[in-house]
């Protein structure tokens, strides 16, 4: 294996196959600025191109692409509170508040410097879980992959606060919105009033643009002034991203856990990207011991999901090497894509073919610690938009935000969805109706009604009592309940030692 | 009186959401009656959930009245973004209606007219009309976008509307 490693690594060094990554890697960070368009767009964009290319050189600019989103796609989120896709949507809830008090290079810092090592601790982890992956991936079947999405779920008691109702009506509301189209349990259509555009259902980029992106906009130009209220001096413009790096630094801990998370849950075929970096950021919540400053701008709510975001990209790659079963809509382009270069994924590529392995996992830890550079580089002169008058500023984010949404079905409906999204999101935020829930149910209803129903029809009400339905059953129940439990047994204590101390 | 307090703007808007979401909850589980076997239970059991949650949030709503609550939305705290005091009252809502008002316009514009088209029109109106910008900045992002639209486009293969009219 050791000589596979460093064969992989000889074979990527090559220059046109490292200037084919660094190209990768650009395309991945524009199109990860661009808010609306991701991953998919990117390496759909290169493929045509791929045909008679060197089978490692584009593989490395492929990964390249991949590699560099999830760290380009923090730049809106953090700056403007537009999710630039959908896996970086939590950073928002902290990111773009610490940008709001003049920090925005701090954010952007400590997000890229949690991507980097999140990346890294992702490919260290594909490569340590090579020999491991097949039973771990085996392991999740529908009953297992249903309590998951109730784990998801779960985390909306996270995200309302100190509103639980009106968070789980969101989440409700979300669940509903996520039933439009196609139902994936039987041959019907649900209401999509016999029309066509509906058929595919509502889009997760339109929604998360139109709840977060478009409410944003609107505030932004009607309170005038720029998007931070200090001016650039009283702001930590110039040391800022070196802050952000030393908070990466301080939650080194919170670091590795989000990232392995990122990789195990990325593992998991069919659970989506998207509700990893919601899942970390309810998870870094509900552990925290101060939870006071999450919403407001907490670092901590920033390298928590972004951490995760890059990690799990080593986690998607492993059933999709190990078996050919793509764990992400960009891994079924990626799986297009080693199959147009002859390369057939299975456990015969980890028995024939394993120097391709490395030479993905190589490009992988490459192509992150480059994406990552460069965002750090950029970070500062980008940051500085956070201090120009807005009004000069919307035109520019709004054009690119409706081209994004117009890429999706390229139908006057994608611009009547986000106006109507827009509308939502801001009377919700008007309301004090937490939004997040609303995405969290939205991304998971396909997914919850999906498994349950196989779980059902495959072992009837059995399937409650297999050992990973009731592990990740345990789990929901301490993130739900742990830290009521926990505030109990204190408040229990402290009487007693009251009461104590008084006699 | 209510309209120049923005505690009770924000009551009756959530209490006007609330009833909106207990309608499409009872659509959602009318409809669902419909739906063949396997399609039809996600959508009720969810419907229910919703719709039970309405009223709660409904009686909630009413018992705050009742005891004259003062909830203000300073004591929220979600994991979501906070309002500002300006954002609050209730120039901060008219304001924001307004800018909707004017994307929905960009939108229409570049629906009939393209997006290009719509671009060069409405920029130059929100920056100078609507906020009293510099026209020369205004013009120059005009340009700018057009720019970067045509970069889009023959780089990333980007659309955008090409105008029902034009």
């Amino acid at each position: 294996m050791i000589d596979a490693i460093v064969n992989g690594l000889v074979i990527l060094l090559d220059p046109f196959r490292m200037l084919m990554l660094t190209a990768g890697v650009f395309i991945g960070i524009i199109v990860g600025i661009l808010p609306g368009l991701g991953g998919l767009m990117g390496m759909a964009l290169v493929l045509p191109f791929l045909f008679g290319m060197d089978p490692y050189a584009g593989i490395a600019m492929l990964i390249g692409i991949l590699a560099a989103v999830p760290s380009a796609d923090t730049f809106p989120s953090v700056l403007m509170g537009i999710p630039g896709s959908s896996g970086s949507q939590a950073t928002v809830m902290d990111g773009y508040p610490m940008a709001k008090r003049g920090e925005g290079a701090r954010a952007l810092g400590a997000a890229f410097s949690a991507s980097l090592f999140g990346g890294l601790i992702g490919a260290v982890c594909l490569t340590l879980l090579v020999p491991f992956a097949r039973p771990l991936v085996l392991a999740f079947g529908a009953p297992e992959l249903f309590m998951l999405s109730v784990l998801g779920l779960s985390m909306v008691g996270v995200l309302s606060g100190n509103r639980p109702l009106l968070g789980i009506l969101g989440a409700c509301i979300g669940l509903v919105l996520g039933m439009v189209g196609g139902a994936p349990t039987a041959a019907e259509y649900r209401f999509t009033f016999g029309q066509t555009y509906l058929f595919d259902g509502f889009s997760l980029v339109i929604l998360a643009l139109g709840l977060f992106a478009l409410p944003e906009i609107v505030d932004l130009l009607a309170r005038g002034g720029s998007i931070s209220s200090k001016s650039d001096k009283e702001g930590q413009m110039g040391s800022g991203w070196m802050a952000g790096f030393r908070d990466t630094i301080t939650h080194k801990w919170m670091v590795l856990r989000h990232s392995m998370i990122g990789v195990l849950v990325g593992a998991l075929p069919g659970i989506g990207s998207s509700i990893i970096d919601w899942l970390n950021y309810g998870i870094a919540v509900r552990t925290s011991k101060d939870k006071s400053q999450y919403g407001k701008g907490d670092v901590r709510g920033v390298i928590a999901p972004e951490s995760a975001n890059n990690a799990k990209e080593g986690g998607v790659l492993m059933p999709t090497l190990m078996f050919g079963v793509p764990g992400s809509s960009a891994m079924a382009l990626f799986l297009g894509a080693l199959l147009i270069f002859g390369i057939q994924p299975g456990p015969e590529l980890l028995r024939s073919q394993l120097d391709v392995v490395f030479v993905i996992i190589w490009s992988l830890a490459i192509a992150n610690v480059m994406g990552a550079m460069l965002c750090l580089a950029l970070s500062k002169p980008i940051a500085k938009l956070t201090f120009f008058p807005f009004k000069y500023v919307a035109p520019v984010v709004l054009t690119i935000v409706i081209l994004g949404a117009w890429q999706e079905t390229k139908h006057w409906g994608d611009l009547l969805q986000l106006f109507m999204f827009g509308l939502m999101g801001w009377t919700m935020k008007r309301i004090g109706m937490p939004r997040p829930p609303l995405l969290v149910g939205f991304i998971l209803a396909t997914l919850a009604e999906r498994y349950l129903w196989m779980s059902y029809s495959l072992y009837d009400w059995e399937w409650l009592l297999r050992p990973g339905v009731l592990i990740i059953s345990a789990i929901c129940f301490v993130m739900v309940f742990g830290g009521t439990i926990l505030k109990m047994r204190k408040k229990k204590d402290e009487i007693q030692a009251n009461e104590g101390g008084n006699s | 009186m209510s309209a120049n307090n923005p505690i009770l703007l924000q009551q009756r808007t959530r209490l006007g959401f609330t009833l909106l979401m207990l309608l499409v909850f009872i659509f959602v589980i009318w409809s669902a009656q419909n739906f063949r076997m396997g399609a039809d239970l996600f959508p009720q059991v969810m419907g229910m959930v919703g719709l039970g949650l309405c009223v709660i949030e409904l009686v909630t709503q009413w018992l705050g009245r009742q005891k004259k609550s003062t909830t203000t939305a300073a004591e929220v705290s979600t994991a979501d973004l906070d309002l500002t005091e300006e954002e609050r009252s209730v120039e901060g809502w008219l304001s924001s209606l307004g800018v909707f008002a004017w994307i929905f316009l960009y939108g229409l514009l570049a629906l009939a007219l393209s997006m290009p088209i719509a671009t060069c029109i409405w920029v130059p109106l929100l920056i100078v009309g609507r906020f009293k910008g510099d026209w020369r900045i205004a013009l120059a992002i005009s340009i700018g976008l057009l720019s970067l639209m045509w970069l889009l486009r023959t780089t990333l293969a980007l659309q955008w509307p090409s105008g029902w009219i034009l």
